[in-house]
Parts: C-alpha cells; structure tokens; sequence
C-alpha cells in the first residue's frame, strides 16, 4: 500500500502456455473415465452400493420432498439412532406403507416436529425420538444450531435453484454410481484407512475416522463399516466422547420451556388428525451411563409423556429391544435393526 | 451455486455452448448477463433486486455527474452512489452488529434496549461487487475515466459471473474495454482455462475442505485448551485453508473467465513467500489491495502529508480492510493488527536493502517470520467467538492449565505436507509465474499431473462446503 499509482491502468491480457494443452486435456479426461469405470466394476464385484452424501442440502431437500407426500405419511424425527434403527423394508412389511424419515446425524427431533406442526398440514402419524443429550442440546451447540438454522430458513431455501438442483444431480450421479462415494476411493480416505495411528491419551476429536455409512436415497443409515475391529470401534468412541463432553460445557434447554412447546405441537398434529408418538432408541456402553447421569428418564421422558398424553415406546420398556446391544453404544446395526422395527411397528398398529 | 458443485458444471457447459454459437457480439453479451443474473439467483432469487439497484444507480449517478460542472452536484451524484451501495452493504452485513453493539453500549447507562431480530440474511458477494461498482462511479468523479456509453456493458461488469460473488474484484478499466469486441478462446486458451479451473478445484475441494479444513475448524471450535503443538498446527492448518479456499475460488474464476475469451488479473501471487508485511499485501488478495490502496489510503493523503499522517492512514486502511472481511469486531481488531505490523515495518525497514539484494539466508529468515505473523492473526479468522480466540491464543503460548490433543496423528501426517509443500511451493513460485513453469514441464508429466489432480478432486468430491470469503 506504500505506491501512489495505481497498477491497474492497464488491460490485463492473461496469456497460455503453447503446449498441445487441448491434447493433454483430452487425454487426462479419457484415462479418468476409464479409471473410474474400472473403480466402479470393482465396487461393484465386492458388493458396495451407491451411497448419497449426508449433508445439510440432502436432508433440506429430503424435507421439501414431505410437502408433496399424501398427508397421512408416517414421518420420523430423530437424530441418527433413527436413522440407523429404522429399517424402511420392515415398516413397510409390518404396516404395508413405507415411512419418511426425516432423521439426521446430531439433530434434536424438537424443531423437526415445530416444523411439522406449524408449516405442514399433515395428518399421518409421527414418530419423534427423545434422545436426551441431542433433543434437548442448547441451541448455541453448532451442530445443533444448525437443524434450527435449516428450518428458519426453509421458506428462503425452498427457492435456492442451487440448493434444489443438489437433490437433481445427487440422485443422477451419487445414487448410481458407487465410485461417487467419498469414503470408498478418495486417496486421503485411504490413508486415514491404512495408516492406523493410535489414538493419543484424552484425545478430543470427532472428524475423519475411517468408516463408511451406506446411506439411501430415503434417508436411512443401513451400516457402519465393520465395527468389530478393534481400531473403528476406538475412533467411533473417541468421536462421540468428543461430542459428550462437548455438550457438558453446555446447559441443556429449558425443559419446562421445551415441554410446553411440544404441547402445542402435539396439540396442533392432534387438531388435524395426526398422531404423536415418542421414542426411545436402545443405548449401551457409555451412552447408557452418560445419558441415566445427565438426562434420567424420570425427567427428560416421563414427563413428556404424561403432559403430552401421547403414547412412548421406551426400548426398556419392551422384552425384545432391551436387549438389543448397538456394537458402538449408539446405533443399530441391520439385524437389530429390524427387530427393533418390528417392536416399534407393532406398538405404533396397537395404537391404530 | 458452487463452482464445487456438479450443477455448475452443467450450468457452465451451456453457457459455454450458447457463447461459441455463431450469433452476434450483442446477443453474446446479453446471454452473458443472463447467464450472470441466473448464476446470482440460483442461490436467493429476491438478492438479484440488489445488483439491479447498483447497476442503476451507479450508471445514473456516473452519467449526472459526467453532465453536470458544479463540483457540489458531482458531489451529490456521488453521495447517492455511494449511499446506495454503502447502504445496502451496511444494512445487510452490519446491521447486527451494530444494533447489538449499540444494545451492549447503552446498557450500562441503564438503558435496556433489545436489538429487533430480523434474521437478515447476507447477500452472497456483496461486498465485491459493492467495491467493484463503487470503483466506476469513483473514477467518474475524480475524472479517471468517462461513463460508459453502453449500458449492456456496465450491467455486464458489474455482474459478470466468474468473479460476481469471491472476486477478484475487478476495475472497469480491466474488464468493460474486454466487451467491447468479439472475445472467444482458442483451443488452447481453452484448454489453459479448464487447467487453471482443475487445480482451483483441487485446492479448494481437496487441500482446503479435507484435509485442512476440518482440523482447523475442529480445534479452534472446539474451544478446549490444546497442547503448544496441536495449537500451532491448526494454526498454520488455517492459514492453508483459507489461502486455499480463496486463491482456488480465485483461479477457479480467472479459468471460467479465459474459457469464455476473457483476462482477469491474479489475485495471489505466493503470498507465504512474502518478505515483510507490505510485501504480502501485495500478493495476498492483490484485486482487495489495490482498491484499499486506490480508493481509500491515497484519498486520505496516502504517503504524501508527512510520516504522522501515513501511519495514520495505514491503520485507518487496515482497520476498514479488516471491518470488510466480516461484521464481528474480531475482524476489526485482525486488521488492526495488521496496521500494527505495516507500521513496525514501516519504523525500522523502511530503509532496508530491497529484497533481492538480500542473501538466501535472511531472505528465508524473513519469509518463514513474515508467515509466522500472518499466521498468528488468522487466528481472529478462525475462531468462532472471543471466548475461543482467547483460549486458542493462550494454547499457542502453552499458558494453559489442562491442555489436550484435539488433532489426530493421522490428520498430522497430512497436515504437515500439506503444509510444507505450500511454503516451498510458494517459494518457488515467488518470482515465477505459473504460465512459464508449465510451459517447462515435459508434456507426458503435464498429463501425468492433471489426471492425478482430476483424479483426486472426483474421487475426494461429497462436500458441500460454501467458499469462506462468500461470507465477506
């Protein structure tokens, strides 16, 4: 900033290298497509699917799509126990329609259902999961700020031409083709994968542990990637101890305040015809301790159920998902998954 | 829409298409514009009312000014120019800020005043193309340049797509004079320009987002105490995020452009390669530089009014220079800081040897200290709050009581590369340019590199990351 004249008086006239580039372009395009059709017969062979990318704009997108479902769709809320502890094929063989699942990693099912209650007009039935440390997360959290944020701004967003058009080019590109899912080939994937570091002693980090989610298109979670070897398992609990003692620095939300909002809710869902009822997923390990410390159930669940007068599903409430073991404390793997399916599909047929 | 994004793509392999069809200059450019104002609502459609206003007012506040001899109506045409887009730029990117700063001032006089909350949203880009319109109507007035006849070509400048909404910003001078006659690339040109995207992409999707991206954002948003090490890692993981996130947006701009026919001026010039801080002002964000420079620092007396005066209009320049990056005062006091160095520097180097007369030692003594303090500052960029800012500021001196690791060996094995590759690729590219090292490079390595570069970009794909300087 120390000249007096200004450098750009001039026309900038940018200039190429005089190399046969159109040539060497060509050839650098054809041998990538060949590269990753060749990844692809590979993935293929060894039975991976084509995975979509779980981010804000697949799940923002994923909730546009509830406007033009028939009203009495079943929609689920939750963060990812949901996810992972839902399995669509079993709903649909139990009550012979399939569910819209509405999860999403982290989130607090709460603003979900505001959602649900002030901007739609539907009148299925809705299963909200009560997670404890998510559902009722400050909201100065960023990860849980940002379910917030998404539905604040969903009527902006509704119109974002460049929001909508992900949901276009995932379901062209990423549904299709396996090659596409970051976490199979990506070479810094293959080195997270392959130089395995321990972790250091009170490590605090939840980003980039090797693991794979296969998630579909109708937002279901169907598996992580191999949770028996020791190595995942350390990294997956270093990332949600991470995310645990993250959340202590925090005061949960005003629950009398967050009682009395779902009231209303219920009671909106409820004047139209539709149905709420809450759940509980099954936890292990740790997460059972964390949450039996910090969100007991005689005060972030039995009330809820009480002054709603809504019907609960609580897994320990129930002989068959009791005893249900999530390998990482958290989330179901698919066998469990439809076990905890079917009881959760013939609670909710009870009710009908 | 992100240049990271696949519907970009499509969206650019049409333009493309509809800009080499054998139809005339006139409709080219008018497609352009179209193009531009669709590339700008793709994201929030109401926000192309804003550069409707700009374009309007600044080509007729330029054409009032240009016909009227009184210097206090030059004036007044001015004043609504630079009211207008100031204005808008106020109100969407400050308003907050300035309200709750108000709120937090007044209270302890006993006035309880609660900032209304209109949840304003801000503009993608407005704080570039707000500096690069206002830049017209500036030169009108201090009579560098005559209005523009057409309007098509004003409209044209203030939109153009490539670098609408993250720069570079570019003057009318450099870019309406480009309009005037029919511009299409050669294949070559082309194929330069497509190059030139790749690696962009490359940094932007890959060095910024995957691998330095998340460890930075992890640590410095976790707000815990972190060992000295971890601390400086992210740090320095930072300091390679944010050059790679707005040097490949930037490169990825100047290759869209030189596709269409089109020169946009650098943006970076190895900035980490800078010898002293007023060195690195010229390479770091050169286009934002030179407007501070151009359109603030030598308004204010530049150099000329004595030595006072200079320190003074530096720290002013630095200050609003900060202020532009971002509306929390945290951006005001990263750019006092650098006011802070400009002015050391300008103390006691001023009178320095000019730095090729300096030996490789002192060259890279100075080059690795001018990082080392660039760096530190970035750390006002990084965290989210002054509550972390602080706690990071006191890992980096170990004046912490229980710190923990919060980077994983794995990511450290990254980093580090990544990290060093940077400085000596900016080293070496200090006083090279890198149209004449690929011209060196043996054709069959050329070939080798961008296929791996492709390569790596699609496979690493998935993310969904917005570039950082879309938030200034």
């Amino acid at each position: 900033m120390h000249s007096s004249t200004s450098s750009s008086d001039l026309i900038f006239c940018r200039q190429s290298p005089a190399k046969p580039l159109g040539k060497i372009l060509f050839c650098a395009m054809g041998t990538l497509l060949l590269t990753l059709a060749v990844l692809e017969i590979h993935a293929r062979k060894n039975g991976i699917l084509p995975t979509r990318d779980m981010n804000m704009s697949f799940w923002q997108n994923h909730r546009f799509k509830l406007d033009s479902q028939p009203r009495d769709t079943t929609v689920i809320f939750g963060a990812s126990r949901l996810t992972f502890g839902l399995d669509h094929d079993t709903w649909e063989q139990m009550t012979g329609a399939r569910p819209y699942n509405l999860g999403l990693h982290g989130a607090s099912s709460l603003p979900m259902l505001h959602d649900y209650a002030t901007n739609t007009d539907m009148n299925g039935i809705v299963i909200c999961a009560i997670s404890g440390g998510f559902t009722f997360a400050n909201e100065q959290i960023p990860f849980s700020d940002r379910i917030a944020k998404a539905i604040r701004d969903i009527n902006k967003n509704r119109y974002s031409f460049a929001l909508r058009s992900e949901d276009f080019t995932g379901r062209a590109l990423q549904a299709r083709f396996a090659v596409l899912n970051p976490y199979l080939y990506s070479p810094t994937e293959f080195l997270r994968e392959h130089l395995r570091f321990p972790t250091r002693t009170d490590e605090r980090a939840w980003f980039h542990i090797p693991f794979t989610v296969h998630h579909t298109e109708e937002n279901q979670d169907i598996y992580i990637n191999d949770l028996t070897d020791p190595y995942y398992l350390d990294q997956w609990d270093t990332m949600h101890q991470t995310v645990l003692t993250y959340m202590e620095r925090f005061e949960p939300r005003d629950l009398n305040d967050a009682i009395e909002q779902v009231i209303e809710d219920v009671n909106a869902i409820e004047s139209r015809g539709g149905e709420v009822i809450f759940v509980r997923c099954p936890v292990t390990r740790f997460f059972r301790q964390w949450e039996a410390e910090h969100f007991p159930r005689e005060e972030y669940w039995d009330p809820i159920i009480s002054r709603t007068g809504c019907r609960g599903f609580h897994y320990l409430d129930n002989e068959v998902t009791k005893s249900l073991q999530p390998p990482d404390g958290s989330h179901l793997m698919p066998d469990e998954a439809k076990l905890f399916t079917r009881e959760l599909a013939r609670f909710v047929r009870t009710v009908d | 829409m992100l240049f990271n994004s696949v519907i970009f793509i499509l969206f650019f392999l049409i333009v493309v298409a509809v800009h080499y069809l054998p139809i005339n200059w006139k409709l080219k450019k008018l497609h352009l514009l179209l193009a531009s104002y669709f590339f700008y609502a793709a994201w929030n459609p109401p926000f192309v009312i804003l550069l409707w206003i700009s374009t309007c007012v600044d080509w007729f506040a330029a054409r009032g000014m240009n016909r009227v001899r009184s210097k206090l109506k030059r004036k007044l045409f001015l004043f609504i120019s630079l009211t207008a887009n100031l204005g808008m730029l106020s109100w969407f990117k400050y308003g907050t800020l300035f309200m709750e700063t108000f709120a937090s001032l007044v209270e302890p006089l006993g006035w309880v005043w609660v900032a209304p909350e209109f949840n304003i949203t801000l503009p993608v880009g407005i704080s570039f193309y707000t500096f690069q319109t206002l830049s017209y109507t500036i030169d009108i007035f201090l009579k560098r340049s005559e209005p523009e006849e057409s309007f098509l070509d004003f409209a044209l400048f203030v939109t153009f797509f490539p670098q609408l909404v993250a720069g570079p910003i570019v003057r009318p001078n450099q870019l309406i004079p480009q309009f005037k006659s029919p511009k299409r690339a050669t294949a070559n040109q082309f194929s330069w320009g497509v190059m030139l995207f790749i690696w962009g992409l490359f940094q932007k999707s890959v060095l910024a987002d995957t691998i330095l991206g998340p460890v930075a954002g992890h640590a410095f948003g976790l707000a815990e105490e972190m060992l000295v090490f971890d601390a400086w890692l992210a740090t320095f993981a930072f300091s390679g995020q944010i050059f790679f996130d707005f040097a490949g947006y930037s490169l990825c701009a100047i290759g869209i452009a030189y596709c269409l026919g089109f020169s946009l001026p650098d943006n970076f010039k190895s900035p980490y390669a800078a010898i002293g801080f007023s060195d690195f002002w010229r390479r770091w964000h050169v286009s934002l530089s030179e407007w501070l420079r151009d359109y603030l620092y030598i308004p204010l007396g530049g150099n000329r009014k004595g030595n006072k005066r200079t320190k003074i209009n530096l720290m002013l320049t630095m200050l609003l220079g900060g202020l532009w990056h971002g509306a929390a005062w945290r951006f005001l006091i990263w750019g006092a800081v650098h006011g802070f160095y400009l002015l050391l520097e300008r103390t006691f180097f001023q009178r320095s040897k000019s730095h090729s007369e300096l030996g490789f030692l002192p060259r890279l003594l100075g080059t690795l200290l001018t990082y080392l303090a660039i760096s530190i500052t970035w750390v006002f960029f990084a965290t989210p709050t002054w509550e972390s800012c602080g706690i990071a500021f006191r890992s980096l001196i170990g004046w912490t009581d229980s710190p923990i690791p919060v980077i994983k060996t794995i990511e450290i094995t990254m980093i580090l590369p990544v990290i060093l590759a940077m400085l000596i690729g900016h080293w070496y590219m200090r006083d090279r340019k890198l149209v004449t090292v690929v011209q060196q490079l043996p054709n069959w390595i050329l070939g080798i590199l961008l296929f791996t570069i492709l390569t790596v970009v699609v496979l690493t794909g998935g993310s969904d990351s917005a570039f950082i300087y879309f938030q200034f």
